[in-house]
């Protein structure tokens, strides 16, 4: 089981690592940040200043050492656009992010877990028939078009909720709306088909023959063997909402990491992008990796292995 | 394997046929729309921005209206589903391409090429694809040929994974052994037997895997961070859109609702796909 998790915990470190050195590979093979920076030409004294100022002199190996360093104390450069450090800027907008995540969350495991049960439980209902027209749904309808949609019929039209910017809770509405109707779907799916999988089996029916109650099967054996499957999905879940999350945050103006990521890629502020891309990689791994070790704390035979 | 072919011609469902065929004409007519309505997406005429379309005024020439700049919306319509379309097939080429390749070598090499490539696979899934397209727009600045590329990079782990597993099952059947024996040459075990075995699953793959790249290239420049105006696709006509909803919603609209009827196409053909030729599949649905 240690070897287990030391292997896991190796993995997912070399992907980080592996991931910031192909990011900085890009960024220096790619182009030339003073290029990107001084557009209009500058003279070359200039040039050279600013290389020399943004350590873009120095041997390559070194370049990359040293931002690793800086990424591990929290200096991570500082931005072109906005001339202030990287590290404040995320700082300032984290939380704008993770409120609106954490709820996103929530809501998809509220709606996606129940709705993929009940399906599982009265399979080929009208309610079966919904909750799979529901997820189709959920993958044809990209995140951005739903939330103009959202905007247009219920800001526009009929003048209910706010169209972007944060405040009050009624701003998070439409962008959680936006941004779990996908992951929920996928949620209610896989749920009803780890579900289904479980639900034919014979020991279920030796605890009813036990005279276990209905809803004692249901919870504490049927949906015990099915919860490996869904907390892989609610994992899974969880890269798709920080993925989706850049998309939705530019729709609603939500004053969060995604605007700041999207507007830094259009002015080609690569410290920016680099540290934002490093954020989401090490939360997504981290995430991956914390599924992997559940699998043993949820299910007694993968404990017994080594 | 064979069987599967067979049981493909007994029939497709109506809806199935229909939305092929609308798929069909719809990538036909917009693939054809500078040889039917050949204009240039640079005019611009302020004089005529922002006409009502047919549907709200019976009167009005344009049957979507038109733009802030004066330009037909269901012209320009027509070439960005062509720009969408293209640059999302282009895209999926290049992601089948590497993913055989990689695919093919990592099932039949063993050790380290196959552990290498596999964790390469993993470390690609762990940034979400859309940040994959920010990181290239922001280096090699947003243009057609970045999407293409962010497209295929994105896209090949899956088709990767896919043709490794199947080759890994098929690599020792004895039919191959056999050919090999017989000294056959390495293409030709591959295209005759290993390509033509994996080729139901790939399709399947390649089907599902077009609505995803054709939401990749429309999110992106939706962004602003994919095909840049004057060039249209999908996604800049809804961001262009955007900001003039209060008066002229189907400007938004229209281009949206475009995106989700291809994706629903695309979808459902590819649920039927994979229902008919991987039988194995079809009772976990």
């Amino acid at each position: 089981m240690k070897r287990y998790v030391a292997v896991r915990v190796i993995k997912a470190l070399l992907t980080v690592l592996f991931v910031w050195t192909v990011v900085f590979i890009l960024s220096r093979v790619t182009g030339d940040p003073v290029d990107w920076m001084l557009q209009s030409g500058g003279d070359m004294r200039a040039r050279e200043q600013l290389r020399h100022n943004l350590g873009l002199d120095l041997p390559l190996a070194q370049q990359y050492f040293r931002a690793i360093a800086g990424m591990l104390t929290g200096d991570a450069g500082t931005s072109f656009y906005y001339a202030r450090p990287v590290s404040d800027l995320f700082a300032e907008r984290m939380t704008a992010t993770l409120t609106l995540g954490a709820v996103v969350f929530g809501v998809t495991i509220l709606f996606g877990v129940p709705l993929g049960v009940f399906a599982a439980l009265r399979h080929n209902s009208v309610l079966d028939r919904l909750t799979m027209g529901f997820s189709v749904a959920g993958y044809t309808v990209p995140n951005f078009v739903l939330g103009i949609l959202l905007i247009f019929i219920f800001s526009l039209h009929l003048k209910l909720l706010p169209s972007g910017s944060v405040g009050t809770p009624a701003h998070f509405v439409l962008p959680v709306i936006a941004m779990s109707v996908a992951p929920a779907a996928n949620v209610a799916r896989l749920t009803r088909s780890a579900l289904l999988d479980v639900i034919g089996q014979d020991f279920l029916e030796c605890a009813r023959a036990k005279g276990a109650k209905e809803s004692r099967v249901i919870f504490k054996h049927a949906l015990r063997n099915a919860l490996i499957s869904v907390v892989t999905i609610l994992g899974a879940q969880l890269g798709y909402i920080i993925g989706g999350s850049v998309v939705v945050e530019t729709v609603f103006a939500w004053p969060g990491i995604g605007t700041l990521i999207v507007n830094s890629a259009k002015q080609r502020d690569f410290p920016v992008v680099q540290f934002g891309v490093m954020i989401i990689c090490i939360s997504v791994t981290a995430i991956n990796l914390l599924v992997d070790l559940s699998y043993s704390a949820l299910d007694p035979r993968i404990r017994g292995r080594d | 394997m064979k069987q599967n072919k067979i049981k493909i011609r007994r029939g497709i469902p109506p809806l199935i046929l229909f939305l092929m065929a609308t798929f069909l004409l719809i990538a036909i007519v917009s693939l054809l729309a500078p040889v039917l309505f050949p204009v240039d997406l640079k005019d611009t005429d302020l004089m005529l921005r922002l006409k009502p379309p047919k549907f709200v005024d019976p009167q009005s020439p344009y049957l979507f209206g038109t733009d802030s700049l004066g330009r037909d919306v269901a012209t320009r319509l027509l070439y960005a589903t062509r720009t969408s379309l293209i640059i999302s097939v282009s895209g999926m080429l290049l992601a089948v391409l590497l993913g055989l390749v990689v695919g093919v070598v990592s099932g039949l090499g063993r050790g380290a090429v196959d552990l290498s490539l596999m964790f390469v696979t993993d470390a690609e899934l762990s940034v979400p694809t859309t940040f994959i397209g920010i990181v290239c727009a922001t280096m090699m600045g947003a243009n057609a040929l970045t999407t293409i590329i962010v497209i295929g990079v994105t896209g090949w782990p899956g088709f990767a994974r896919l043709v490794r597993g199947q080759v890994m099952q098929i690599r020792n059947i004895s039919f191959i052994e056999c050919s090999r024996a017989l000294g056959a040459s390495k293409p030709r075990i591959f295209f005759e037997h290993i390509l033509s075995n994996i080729a139901s699953p790939l399709i399947v793959q390649t089907t599902v895997s077009l609505g995803a790249f054709i939401l990749l290239e429309s999110t992106l420049s939706y962004l602003g961070l994919g095909i840049q105006p004057p060039e249209t696709s999908l996604g800049v006509m809804v961001s262009e859109g955007r900001d003039y909803m209060l008066q002229n919603w189907w400007l938004a609209i229209i281009p949206s609702l475009v995106i989700v009827v291809l994706l629903m196409q695309i979808s459902l053909v590819g649920d039927w796909l994979r229902d008919r030729l991987d039988p194995q599949l079809k009772s976990k649905r």
